[in-house]
């Protein structure tokens, strides 16, 4: 099985855009959560979403294409002989909004497909690629599965982009199913009462060894394992025993080939929903070493990114890598119980060059990756 | 990779079903399904369901009862190898124009918005069948499904799962673009196993794009190839 490694790692958050700024704002504790102005929420019961200020819903074009076209941009050049894979809940559903009470044929872009293939046309790939949907966990399943791909030999290299924006569509849903904070969200605190939206992109190249040597590429970090489970329990909400979790986190170190004691970081999906958050704890006091294992989110500085977090998370792995740092939990004051060594105010160094990402999300689907440096 | 089909399910305009069932169908499909046409038992969330989620829960539920797995909700057992992959293209852009409806009308219906994400069905499927293995959608123009397939079939060889259940699920929608005309309406899933006595073919996949059938002949899309492992049923 050919070995599959991170080439290229980049992101757009409401830190910034380049995954430097995003690791240096987690490291100082900035947020880019702030009041929406895009849409009216008076009738919501949040204000705030972690957006990225340059995306603009009066330009004419739909916010995931500004987006898109923001990190094609970041991206540079890249081998047109690329698998395509993008990660997306809902694309450019903020075009909805225009075709309320209209009688014509809906259009294309409409369809979540439009994006890939923008993606496609717009970074000159030969692949037309695909979409991979999976609620929160979509990201990380498009990674995962990307690396199916290389490791099977039928591709060599795969790019992974990785997008969702704030839309009214979304914000107003995320609001009437009551699991929105009135303020930013405080991952594993104890008085944590709900998630904050947020947008961003990440786009992640996945190649074998030989691709990334015949194209002068540095090999980042190695994903050595990644795993899929359903909780098969509830649409919306979490497994309070966190079975699926477990479950995916139990195939992922098989993969990779350790066991679970032997995972000592791990960049959580911490969304700051009560449940969510008391079952990740639950997870990791169950499966970890409760003496070495390190935690962390970012939601509480940029928001549930939905679709992209995965991807966003992973490319923030590829940094802790690289700098050897954990950057603290913007939010976490109160610690959960359970939470109180696990999760930090603070930046810690990491044990080891290993860490262990996941995502959960609805329909009860959990998704883990382990990232090794090289 | 090979695997054996072991299980066929559809729901289209002008039929419903599976083909080793005694059960007679009625003669109709979207947008009319019915929760005693699917499953036996009384499940309140089958009625919630958008029709999106319907038509593959539908399918998902004929196929596996085609594969002879038992999927009863009293008597289930968690059955974690079982994993659920499916291609869409239209996805459930309809329940997204429902919703946004009710958001116009000042009244966001948080029932609808639950629905609103392509991939509701597949983990309405895993509660109700007890399926824990992996569960993901593809968007993609191309409406042959033959990259979910693949997919599962890598699944299968790698011992990921035992059992993997692949398809395809579009609304009935009307877009206004040509390669539109290439979507069928309604859902098409079929079973897949490493080996069985029951199998209706023997799969061999080198690459998404060259997946054969055990008479080598070339597989070009699912429905075709559920036409010529069924007849003239679908």
């Amino acid at each position: 099985m050919n070995p599959v490694y991170i080439t290229q790692a980049n992101t757009i958050t409401a830190l910034g855009s380049g995954l430097d700024l995003l690791y240096l704002g987690l490291m100082d504790q900035r947020s880019g959560i702030q009041p929406i102005t895009r849409f009216n929420t008076q009738s919501y019961t949040s204000s705030y979403a972690g957006v990225i200020e340059s995306l603009d819903n009066k330009k004419g074009s739909s916010l995931i294409i500004q987006l898109a076209d923001m990190m094609i941009e970041q991206l540079g050049g890249i081998n047109n002989d690329a698998f395509l894979i993008t990660a997306s809940t809902k694309a450019g559903i903020d075009r909805l909004d225009e075709r309320v009470g209209r009688s014509e044929l809906l259009p294309e872009n409409l369809l979540l497909s439009s994006l890939t293939e923008h993606i496609a046309l717009k970074t000159g790939l030969k692949s037309c690629g695909i979409n991979i949907n999976s609620a929160c966990a979509s990201s990380t399943i498009a990674i995962a599965k990307g690396t199916v791909l290389i490791e099977a030999g039928i591709v060599d290299s795969v790019l992974v982009c990785c997008l969702d924006t704030v839309s009214e569509f979304v914000f107003s849903g995320f609001s009437s199913l009551g699991a929105m904070s009135d303020k930013p969200a405080r991952p594993f605190d104890k008085s944590r009462n709900g998630l904050t939206l947020g947008e961003g992109a990440a786009a992640i190249m996945l190649m074998n060894q030989k691709k990334a040597k015949a194209l002068g590429k540095s090999l980042l970090a190695q994903i050595t394992g990644w795993g899929i489970a359903g909780d098969a329990i509830h649409l919306t909400a979490p497994a309070k025993d966190g079975r699926g979790l477990k479950l995916a986190i139990r195939k992922a170190c098989k993969k990779a080939g350790i066991k679970t004691d032997d995972i000592h970081a791990v960049n959580t999906h911490g969304t700051g929903t009560v449940f969510n958050d008391a079952m990740e704890i639950g997870v990791m006091c169950g499966l970890f070493d409760q003496n070495k294992i390190i935690a962390n989110s970012i939601k509480g500085s940029i928001g549930h990114t939905l679709g992209a977090a995965g991807g966003i998370e992973t490319a923030l792995c590829v940094k802790m890598i690289e700098k050897g740092m954990m950057p603290p939990t913007k939010g976490f004051r109160d610690p959960e119980k359970g939470a109180e060594s696990i999760i930090s105010r603070d930046a810690r160094p990491l044990r080891d060059n290993r860490i262990l990402t996941t995502n959960s999300g609805f329909g009860g689907i959990n998704a883990a990756i382990i990232l090794e440096g090289v | 990779m090979d695997a054996c089909i072991t299980g066929i399910g559809w729901v289209l305009k002008d039929s419903m079903g599976y083909p080793r069932s005694e059960k007679k169908f009625p003669e109709r499909g979207l947008p009319l399904i019915k929760r005693k046409d699917v499953i036996d038992y009384p499940y309140k969330p089958f009625g919630r369901m958008d029709n999106f989620s319907k038509l593959g829960f539908a399918a998902i539920s004929f196929a596996l009862a085609d594969a002879g797995i038992k999927t009863e909700i009293k008597t289930r057992s968690v059955k974690e190898n079982i994993s659920l992959v499916a291609s869409t293209a239209t996805g459930c852009l309809e329940t997204d124009i429902r919703y946004r409806k009710t958001l116009t009308d000042n009244v966001p219906s948080p029932a609808i918005f639950a629905y609103t994400l392509d991939s509701c069905f597949l983990g309405e499927a895993g509660i109700y069948f007890g399926l824990t293995g992996e569960s993901f959608m593809i968007n993609e123009q191309n409406t042959a499904g033959l990259t979910g397939l693949y997919f599962g079939l890598e699944m299968i060889h790698s011992g990921d799962s035992e059992t993997v259940l692949c398809g395809v699920c579009n609304s009935d929608i009307q877009l206004c673009q040509s390669s539109a005309s290439n979507i069928i309406p309604g859902s098409l899933f079929f079973v897949i196993e490493k080996e069985s006595e029951h199998s209706y073919t023997q799969l061999k996949a080198i690459s998404p794009e060259s997946i054969y059938d055990e008479n080598k002949v070339k597989i070009t899309d699912l429905y075709d190839l559920a036409k010529r492992l069924q007849g003239s049923s679908i």
